[in-house]
């Protein structure tokens, strides 16, 4: 009887989707350092509720309005400080470890004096079900977690938008 | 004589217009805190029926208050304040605090049909403090938001 409880236990704890895993995005140390900071929090009833501002007769509104309305919520964290070198920027390790397996690195870009920049995506097959942006600059810190199925090549769209930085644009 | 009438009677309306509960406490409570002093807007309550009668741009109702002071209040006990008396399913959309003494926070609660939404601002600076209420009826919103080309992007870039 017992063994089955645990069977039936660890059958549910596999269950659970991916998508539903919780990123930790708080970091008190730097909130305590940090000139400024920024918390966007959108959960899934709230993307729903902006997503009807988006008009169905642009392309670009369509394609944004289509992404939000089946994303689970959209975190975003961004800390700026006052001077350079006032945070560790191996937070941003300490973020990565939290990913599981299912989490593959899309993009990499490392500086040593400007941003380093790291997108995860949470893949189940073929399917993009969640994001992880993590942004380091010498003087701000910022992290992006979109949960949720995403069409990868209509994320450009929501650059700009929702507290999401313009990467593409970033140097 | 009618145009007395008329007077009298909008400003009663300004008076005996129902006030958001949670709305009202908060302002309260602000208020109460140490070193900040509600300010007086004149008119402010014929505005406010006015804009209920029309409704503009979907925004069906808004509470404006404003308070002088407080440049020595806490972020965070302000922050906890505003989450205890806003009242029930409001989410913290975005909160920004800055060690120059300026914060903003936005919460906001869908309606449960998804027809309306409030949302509550609260910004502070060195010298006042802005706390606003506005409900707004989302279709309306959209509509009139649909009619500008690209009008949410926009907005939503600010």
């Amino acid at each position: 009887m017992r063994k089955l409880v645990i069977v039936l236990a660890l059958t549910l704890a596999a269950a659970i989707p991916a998508s539903a895993q919780q990123i930790n995005m708080n970091f008190p140390e730097l909130e305590a350092r940090a000139e400024e900071v920024v918390d966007i929090t959108l959960d899934a009833q709230m993307l729903r509720m902006a997503s009807k501002f988006f008009s169905g007769r642009d392309a670009d509104e369509r394609a944004v309005r289509d992404m939000i309305s089946g994303l689970h919520g959209i975190y975003v964290r961004s800390y700026e400080f006052a001077k350079e070198g006032e945070y560790d920027r191996k937070i941003a390790e300490r973020l990565k470890a939290q990913l599981g397996p299912t989490w593959k690195p899309l993009v990499t870009v490392r500086s040593k004096k400007k941003e380093n920049v790291n997108i995860y995506a949470n893949m189940v097959g073929d399917r993009v079900t969640g994001l992880v942006i993590i942004s380091a600059e010498p003087r701000e810190f910022t992290v992006v977690n979109i949960n949720g199925p995403i069409d990868i090549e209509r994320l450009s769209q929501l650059e700009g938008q929702f507290g999401i930085p313009e990467l593409s644009k970033e140097k | 004589m009618n145009k007395r009438l008329l007077i009298a009677a909008a400003l009663c309306l300004a008076i005996t217009q129902p006030t958001y509960a949670g709305f009202a406490e908060l302002a309260r409570a602000v208020d109460a805190q140490r070193g900040v002093s509600r300010v007086w807007i004149p008119f402010l309550g014929i505005a406010r029926v006015a804009v209920r009668m029309i409704e503009p741009e979907g925004i069906r109702d808004f509470q404006l208050v404003t308070f002088e002071g407080g440049e020595n209040l806490d972020p965070r006990e302000l922050q906890q304040l505003v989450r205890s008396k806003i009242g029930a399913g409001f989410m913290p959309i975005v909160q920004v605090r800055s060690k120059r003494s300026e914060w903003s926070f936005v919460f906001a609660k869908p309606s449960a049909d998804g027809k309306n939404f409030e949302v509550i601002v609260f910004a502070h600076d060195k010298e006042d403090t802005v706390l606003v209420r506005v409900e707004i009826d989302s279709d309306v919103l959209a509509r009139e938001l649909g009619n500008d080309a690209r009008g949410v992007i926009r907005i939503a870039r600010r």
